[in-house]
């Protein structure tokens, strides 16, 4: 009896927090939609300034001989005025040929610079290659790209046109598509989890309450925000979702501006995500760590959700998921009449799926990829995909919590792709 | 159990429900069209009579009434489309003066703007039909399409008109400020080979420097014998350096003594050092004649103090403009000549070994700051405005001489070496850079104000 009760205590709590959660993304759902339809194509014509700012557009990269000559292409095809941007990247000590893959881009292009941290005494991180570009940069207005990105011509020009037309934001982020999304199952999940992610967080929150959180890349800032945070912390390794924390705790907004498309290319190999997914996770938790004591303090709306966030996707969530898996395997029993369950709440679990995978198939409408083999994935995500991040985020705290572990940078291992530009040397 | 059944059970009755109701409306919505644009073809075979008998002439006439009046705007457009194609003018004619009516170009030029991938590909096949000014203006638009296809295929659209007037109005769009537009523009003239040459000639001395590159490079890509000739005499008068490295790649492209020797010169003597640094580069590239010589020459002659180090960290090199960049790409091309790496470090230290004392080379970089303050090449001058805040308080007045430069770029660099060097005296200069018509300056100005009171309070904090 007693057993009995504590199972559906568990089971309460369990359907709860699911249906809590669900219920808040199915919201976010729907304002992401509406806001995919206020971001309509012919509004952004109209938001260009006369003179456009002068943006610095900073690379950082360490060992990225590979992508590094596709990405600058990229970023000097960039439709924005040529007298008005200028590429610093950052070779961070690379033991590779990624300096003379810059210095032979440098030869062709005025906008092209270089700052070389020599090899040994580098590869602290991306925050630290940040902040030694932000010395050289010498625009007020400050981008930031990954080594592998292959930005869409306009993006930088939508960015700074939003973030100019209102003084109140501090940065304008824009959306991160999946360059290899068709290689493998993998990929595909990485792709609706992202294609989900940018309309569900990304746009719902910003249409709900004026809130988006810094991609690692694809986004443009003001520099005089930016170093009156005290610029990025160099012992964060997910220094997006550490430097939104901070700039929400000085007030400032950040915008999402969902036609401001970059394309990345994502893990291919499980080894590879899930070093990529662990540094995210220790990264997310000590934000989580670093300013959860403050949030009470500050009372600041902006932060509290950004924090919450946090503690949603990495501890809330966490358990929510196991007790759900949980109910799942102890319903399945039942069927089999082996335990005691009620039938009624397996169909709220059943419902809860539902609600997830509508959630997942309204954001790939909006993308325009609602094809079969998509919506597929999805059902089959939430089986595989979504829960390995149980291991993740268990290895994270277990690194965090028990071995107190230091942070350190994991760099994503890069593969070479089909038609993106390299260098002979 | 039975509660777990019918909720299913209702759930799925419910959806299956939706869709078949949606289906049925769709199919319906299909029908509705494919009956309508029956009864528009219908009637847009009167217009199919070549319009040279008064009966042909009244019966078209009905006939485009009709269609201007017809229910369904998307079906008539269809209808009148399909005319387009016919071999005689007077029915083209008529055909599109149904469409200009019945506002199907604006539907078109909706669906360029605002459609999706199908919709804009369709309205560019309609609008190249169509083919008018207003088609071909809404064309030129699209070339500034994010979407490579569709701006490939209104390019291709303006190239299937008339070539003389496609030709003049892709010229004009070299001056356009959206930089895509014009890029595809020039290869869309790049394309056309030479029935373009006399249009980009007559932009080499446009007022707009990006149209007078453009214009260069696809002379240059297009290569017609007479490039050189055309472009050689630019290498004196041009103004603008982007536009003499678009001569310099251009020149490349052409064999022959001259173009390596306008190279070979261009690479010692252009005020601005990136075209040196392009010269030096471009020379590698062509394999030229005594190329390694030539590179290694250089080499040697470029100052020693080349490799610039940051003050925060003694470590780490910034090799941002100047001499530094031409080093690098004097390396970037001896690495392409064949040397190996043991052989440049070679002919460096030779270099190193000829060095002046660094205070001379010092009080010679500030004197030639100076006077590069009042050089005619922007770049260069913005250059100096920033090596200025290295001098010192020293520099100031003339940091805030360049603060009234006409160009923004150089303001812009003033305001930030005064900001950079804590100038208190200058102030009311940079406080007037704050109204500065121009977005840049007015941004470093504030970022400037800011730093030296920051470095004002924190010298009275420590004394």
């Amino acid at each position: 009896m007693t057993l009995g009760l504590v199972h559906d205590v568990l089971l309460g709590i369990c359907l709860l927090g699911t249906w809590l959660v669900l219920g808040f993304h199915a919201v976010l759902t729907v304002a992401g939609y509406l806001y995919s339809r206020e971001a309509a194509r012919g509004a952004r014509q109209e938001r260009e300034p006369e003179e456009w700012p002068g943006v610095s557009i900073l690379v950082p990269a360490h060992n990225e001989e590979i992508v590094m000559a596709g990405t600058i292409e990229s970023l000097l095809h960039l439709d924005y005025p040529r007298d008005r941007m200028e590429i610093i990247v950052i070779d961070d000590s690379s033991t590779d040929r990624t300096r003379r893959v810059i210095e032979h881009l440098m030869a062709t292009d005025r906008r092209v610079k270089l700052v070389a941290v020599p090899p040994g005494l580098g590869g602290k991180g991306k925050s630290h290659a940040l902040n030694l570009a932000l010395l050289h940069a010498s625009h007020e207005l400050l981008a930031v790209y990954d080594a592998d990105n292959s930005p869409e011509p306009m993006s930088l020009r939508y960015l700074v046109a939003e973030l100019i037309g209102d003084e109140r934001l501090a940065a304008a982020v824009g959306k991160v598509r999946t360059l290899n999304r068709a290689t493998n199952f993998l990929t595909r999940c990485i792709n609706i989890e992202f294609i989900s992610f940018q309309w569900v967080v990304q746009a719902g929150r910003w249409r709900l309450f004026g809130l988006a959180s810094l991609p690692g890349t694809n986004y443009v800032i003001r520099r005089e925000a930016l170093e009156r945070a005290g610029g990025w912390d160099p012992t964060a390794i997910a220094d997006d979702a550490e430097l939104t924390v901070r700039l929400s705790q000085e007030g400032h907004r950040i915008k999402f501006v969902p036609y401001a498309v970059t394309w990345e290319p994502e893990p291919q190999h499980w080894g590879v995500w899930l070093r990529q997914r662990l540094r995210w996770a220790r990264g997310g938790t000590y934000v989580v760590r670093k300013f959860l004591p403050r949030v009470g303090r500050l009372r600041r709306r902006d932060l509290f959700l950004e924090v919450m966030h946090l503690v949603t996707i990495y501890h809330f969530f966490f358990v929510i998921l196991i007790l759900s898996d949980l109910i799942l395997v102890s319903g399945l029993i039942a069927r089999f009449r082996v335990g005691a369950m009620d039938n009624p709440l397996m169909v709220l679990w059943a419902l809860a799926f539902a609600l997830f995978l509508l959630e997942l198939a309204i954001a790939l409408a909006i993308e325009r990829e609602h094809t079969p083999l998509n919506l597929l994935v999805a059902a089959v995500m939430y089986f595989t995909y979504c829960q390995v991040w149980i291991y993740v985020c268990a290895r994270a705290h277990y690194l965090d919590v028990v071995r107190q572990e230091k942070l350190r940078w994991e760099k994503t291992v890069r593969v070479p792709e089909p038609g993106r530009g390299t260098v002979a040397s | 159990m039975g509660v777990e059944f019918d909720l299913a059970k209702g759930l799925a009755l419910f959806l299956a429900g939706l869709v078949v109701a949606a289906v049925m409306l769709r199919l319906l919505l299909r029908w509705r069209y494919a009956t309508m644009l029956s009864r528009a073809r219908q009637i847009a075979r009167g217009l199919r009579t070549p319009a040279r008998t008064l009966a042909a002439v009244e019966e078209q006439s009905s006939a485009v009434e009709e269609l201007m009046e017809f229910p369904d705007g998307r079906a008539a457009a269809a209808a009148a489309r399909e005319l387009l194609k016919e071999n005689d003018a007077t029915v083209r004619s008529a055909a599109i003066e149904v469409l200009r009516e019945i506002r199907a170009i604006d539907l078109w030029s909706r669906d360029l703007r605002r459609g999706g991938y199908r919709a804009k590909l369709h309205a560019i096949e309609a609008l190249g039909e169509i083919g008018d000014e207003h088609a071909v203006e809404e064309l030129l638009e699209a070339l500034g399409e994010d979407d490579p296809d569709v701006a490939r295929a209104a390019s291709y659209a303006i190239l299937a008109r008339d070539p003389d007037y496609a030709c003049e109005r892709l010229a004009e769009a070299l001056s356009s400020p959206r930089r895509r537009l014009a890029e595809t523009a020039a290869a869309t003239l790049v394309r056309m080979g030479g029935e373009a040459v006399e249009a980009l000639v007559s932009q080499l001395t446009s007022a707009n420097a990006q149209a007078r590159r453009l214009a260069v490079e696809s002379l240059g890509n297009i290569g017609e014998g007479t490039v050189k000739e055309l472009l050689l005499p630019l290498l004196g008068t041009e103004p603008e350096a982007d536009v003499r490295s678009a001569v310099a790649e251009a020149l490349a492209r052409v064999d022959g003594e001259e173009a390596s020797e306008a190279l070979r010169r261009m690479a010692r003597s252009d005020p601005d050092w990136f075209v040196r640094a392009r010269a030096h580069s471009l020379l590698a590239e062509t394999e030229a004649p005594e190329a390694t010589s030539f590179l290694l020459e250089s080499l040697s002659e470029i100052e020693p103090d080349e490799r610039q180090l940051s003050e925060e960290d003694d470590a780490v090199e910034h090799v941002t403009e100047g001499a530094p960049r031409i080093r690098s790409a004097i390396i970037a091309g001896l690495r392409l000549l064949g040397l190996t790496e043991e052989e440049i470090a070679a002919a460096e230290r030779g270099a190193s070994d000829a060095a002046p004392g660094a205070e001379a080379e010092a009080l010679e970089d500030a004197s030639e700051a100076l006077a590069a303050l009042r050089d005619r090449d922007v770049p260069r001058r913005a250059d100096a405005a920033r090596r200025l805040a290295e001098i010192g308080c020293s520099a100031a007045p003339a940091l805030r001489q360049a603060l009234r430069d006409p160009d923004p770029l150089v303001r812009a660099e003033a305001a930030r070496s005064l900001g950079r060097i804590g100038a208190r005296d200058s102030v009311d200069a940079i406080a007037k850079a704050l109204r500065d018509p121009d977005v840049n300056v007015r941004l470093a100005a504030s970022t400037a104000l800011r730093a030296i009171v920051t470095q004002e309070a924190a010298r009275e904090l420590s004394d």
